[in-house]
């Protein structure tokens, strides 16, 4: 029973000593640039070699699976053939997850979409507005008959869009976080795109790479 | 004065200044004596009225002996919009008749400069009585605008204006660049002609008809544009109402998101009877108004009104022949991003809404023939037919609904038919009904959807008659095995976007029982749908199991559970699963060498503590106890058995009585989608490689 009383007498010490402690639980901000620079190379096919080398206390992207220390000497043959069939499991400790099977079909979805974008994206006709959706900017020079495409599909990006937002915010268990993963990614997006490529600014005026 | 109301000011101040030198001239003439030329020359430095302000005026009368000529000038010229400026205006009259009831000039020429528009010697006819004070102005439209044709002005005292004009050829990009448009255009036009035949009168029935050609335009942003337009637009009708045709008929348009291709839907057409607008308060009526889009819809509203402050009111009725056409143009752009964005539609559907203040206060709808397949395959339902009313007030009279056939995810749902009735805020079934499934059947004792102030809130009782698996597991694309599921559903939840299943589903299977509780559906048609659940199992029989999927032979029982199952996508990314021989009548346990290997298989760095040529002996061992926990977070199962072991392995099956068998397992992290994967490989009948 004694032990029982020592725990919230303890508590209260500490909570006299510490006097008011509010714990927070920042946004990493850091981790989740780096996240959306993964995300947004690969769903604007940028290039491998171009990418930038990751800063420490970024997320661990997808890596190849580390294999677990080789099989002993003691193991029969049969199970040490499994073994190196069967790959022990990836370590993942990333600062903010952005590998869920909902994130992946997303980026697979952006993936498949981005060369039918490209074009436009080139030409001027669409650019990335300043809110991380694909802003429609200028339809004029895009034949008639085709219009409608460009708006659908730029309709189905930005809803993969939204999507992906919610459910990096989702994956952390912190939806809240959505606004802030919003704005990394608008950022992100203008600083990847390739030359040539139209942004609007803070103001909302539109400005080409 | 009295003629100036209704017609364009400028007109009535250009005649009034006409008049007014006229009538100076004829003084003047009548004041001069017979015989010989006469030349009489008057000079005005100015001449100002309220909506008139000329500046250099001469006029210069002749009267010869081949009649009198007149010469009227002015320098510059004010008139109201939209004819402003005139500059070095001149009329000149050769053959003015001047009789006891009228004047008459049969060959007019007028030559002025209006800076974008001139005449030059634009050739007019001008009879004015003097008696009646009848005016009639007539003449070759002066090609402004690239058009050509006839213009006839007439103003009858009794009667007020009456204005002809037959306009060929107008070039609508020109006119729409000029700065004498009263307004300013929301689009470019690119081309376009356009024919004007009108008949205008103050008083009286008016007519105007003009036909557009090859019209093409384009907002900034491209957002609304229209290429190879051609469309007509017709008007009659005076004070008390007006008719009106409008038709597109040929061209594409795009006005951002829709794209309609006029040539492939068949014309559009509005036509209004009895419109009747006040341009002063913005309010307008009419008691008939249609609008046939093709083929595919039509709509007709009954006296219709808006008002700015009370919106629109009336009765509309609608008539959807091809609700393929009508969702592919009309709702698919707008629907893109939500489940329901992708859809190939097809159906008739006819309905009616009254509106007050904009908003529907009743409807009713009744559809037949109605398909819906999703594109991506999520669901889909066909031979969709019923009837149902709303109000905005009161629940709605019993409707129906019935469909012939339909799929979630491949889940199939024979034909069912429910009686619903509409509220004003959502639907409820009037009484039980069951949706077959398979052999089986979701019987749907209670179901209501409630829009709240906080998103739509779902009651729902009722349960699951029993399915069996043997098809459902077919259907669904699973490994086959006998069995059913049952089960009571006392309660739906829908709770931030997530469906909550409350109650007990009972799934029969392999001799066992496998309860079901605590199922929910998040994002149900999203990219990744995700379901989660827990389940108790109880007393799976394995020889069963094992049979199913092919996997060797094992007997014995299994009991456990799997706890906060999460499947995303249909694929498990969280669990505590449980699995073990149970303690109390475990039944004869024993395990064929095939099972021995496939185990040894599946989990990867597993250790066989016999020796594979040691085992090819024996055909069956016994066993003592065998189980599986596994913590799956992600893609990465924590895996552990009966027992562990000193030296960090684990023991999956523990052998018992002789030959002794015992299944180590050493990968505690085993990758999941790769277990899955081997389970599969062993399923298709490829043996286990054995060195």
């Amino acid at each position: 029973m004694k032990a029982l009383w020592s725990v919230p007498g303890l508590a209260l010490v500490f909570a006299l000593l510490a006097g008011c402690v509010t714990i927070n639980i920042y946004f990493p901000t850091a981790a989740a640039e780096e996240a959306a620079r993964a995300i947004v190379r690969d769903a604007l096919q940028v290039p491998d070699s171009e990418a930038a080398p990751q800063s420490e206390s970024g997320a661990q992207l997808p890596a190849q699976p580390r294999h677990a220390g080789a099989a002993t000497g003691s193991t029969p043959v049969l199970a040490w053939v499994l073994e190196r069939l069967v790959s022990p499991a990836a370590a993942q400790s990333p600062d903010l997850q952005i590998e869920t099977p909902a994130i992946n079909r997303i980026r697979a979805s952006m993936r498949e979409r981005a060369p039918q974008l490209a074009p436009h994206f080139r030409s001027g006709a669409i650019g990335f507005g300043n809110n991380g959706d694909v802003v429609i900017r200028d339809l004029s020079e895009v034949p008639l008959r085709d219009r409608s495409t460009v708006q659908r599909l730029v309709s189905e990006e930005n809803s993969d869009r939204d999507s992906l937002y919610r459910e990096i915010a989702r994956a952390n268990d912190r939806p809240d976080w959505e606004r802030q993963i919003r704005e990394t990614f608008a950022r992100v997006w203008v600083e990847e795109a390739p030359a040539g490529y139209w942004y609007q600014d803070r103001n909302g005026q539109w400005r080409q790479k | 004065m009295h003629a100036r109301r209704g017609a364009p000011g400028g007109i009535a101040a250009a005649a009034g200044l006409v008049f007014f030198l006229l009538a100076g001239s004829v003084m003047a003439s009548e004041a001069a004596s017979a015989g010989g030329g006469i030349q009489l020359d008057l000079q005005i430095e100015s001449l100002l009225r309220e909506d008139l302000d000329a500046r250099g005026l001469s006029t210069r009368v002749q009267w010869t002996r081949e009649g009198l000529s007149l010469e009227i000038r002015a320098e510059r010229v004010e008139l109201p919009a939209p004819i402003g400026t005139l500059r070095r205006l001149r009329v000149e009259c050769g053959d003015l008749r001047l009789g006891r009831t009228e004047v008459r000039c049969e060959a007019a020429r007028l030559w002025g400069d209006a800076g974008d528009l001139d005449l030059r010697g634009a050739r007019v006819r001008l009879v004015w009585g003097r008696e009646s004070g009848q005016l009639t102005l007539a003449g070759a439209w002066p090609g402004w605008f690239g058009a050509s044709g006839d213009v006839r002005v007439h103003r009858d005292p009794a009667r007020g204006w009456d204005v002809r004009a037959d306009l060929d050829g107008i070039d609508l990009a020109a006119l729409a660049a000029s700065p004498r448009l009263p307004m300013e255009l929301p689009v470019h036009l690119g081309q376009g002609r356009a024919d004007v035949a009108l008949r205008w009168r103050e008083r009286g029935r008016s007519e105007g008809t003009l036909r557009v050609h090859d019209l093409a335009f384009s907002d900034d942003l491209g957002l609304q544009a229209g290429e190879e337009l051609d469309a007509r637009l017709w008007v009659a009708g005076d004070a008390n109402g007006w008719d009106v045709e409008a038709a597109v008929t040929a061209g594409v348009v795009f006005v951002d998101p829709w794209f309609v291709d006029l040539d492939a839907e068949g014309p559009v057409v509005l036509e209004a009877r009895g419109l009747v607008a006040d341009a002063d308060n913005g309010s307008a009526r009419t008691d008939l108004l249609s609008l046939d889009y093709g083929a595919a819809a039509a709509l007709q509203g009954q006296d219709l009104a808006f008002a700015p402050g009370r919106g629109l009111e009336g009765r509309v009725q609608a008539e959807i022949a091809a609700l393929g056409v009508i969702y592919d143009t009309l709702l698919s752009p707008w629907l893109v991003g939500t489940p329901l964005g992708e859809l190939d539609v097809a159906g008739h559907l006819a309905g009616e809404i009254e509106l007050q203040d904009s908003m529907p206060r009743y409807m009713r709808a009744e559809w037949s023939g109605v398909e819906a397949q999703d594109r991506r395959g999520r669901f889909g339902l066909s031979g969709a037919r019923g009837g149902l009313d709303w109000s905005d007030t009161v629940p709605g009279g019993p409707g129906r609904i019935e469909v012939d056939a339909a799929h979630l995810y491949g889940l199939p749902f024979d034909a069912f038919s429910a009686q619903v009735r509409a509220r004003p805020q959502g639907l409820e079934l009037l009484e039980a009904t069951e949706i077959p499934i398979l052999d089986g059947g979701l019987r749907v004792g209670a179901f209501s959807l409630q829009q709240t102030e906080t998103g739509p809130d779902v009651q729902f009782q009722g349960g699951i008659r029993a399915i069996s698996l043997e098809p459902l597991t077919e259907v669904l694309g699973w490994p086959r095995f006998s069995g059913q599921v049952a089960g009571m559903i006392p309660r739906v939840r829908l709770e931030d976007g997530d469906l909550n299943v409350d109650g007990r589903l009972l799934v029969q299977v392999f001799d066992g029982e496998v309860v079901l509780r605590d199922v929910y559906i998040h994002d149900l048609f999203g990219y990744a749908p995700e379901l989660g659940l827990s389940t108790q199992i109880q007393r799976l029989d394995l020889e069963l199991v094992t049979r199913a999927f092919d996997f060797g032979r094992i007997q014995g029982r299994l009991s456990g559970h799997v706890n906060d199952l999460v499947m995303v996508d249909w694929s498990p990314v969280h669990m505590d699963l449980e699995l073990m021989t149970p303690m109390d009548a475990p039944g004869r346990r024993r395990i064929s060498q095939r099972a021995v290997e496939n185990i040894t298989e599946l989990g990867g760095g597993i250790q066989a503590a016999a020796s594979s040529i040691f085992l090819r002996f024996f055909e069956n061992f016994s066993y003592r106890r065998l189980g599986f926990r596994c913590e799956l977070r992600g893609d990465v199962c924590t895996a552990s058995g009966v027992a562990d072991r000193p030296d960090d392995g684990f023991v999956l099956v523990q052998g018992g009585g002789l030959p002794q068998i015992q299944v180590i397992g050493y990968n505690r992290r085993v990758d999941w989608p790769e277990l899955i994967n081997r389970l599969a490989t062993i399923q298709a009948g490829e043996g286990p490689v054995v060195q």
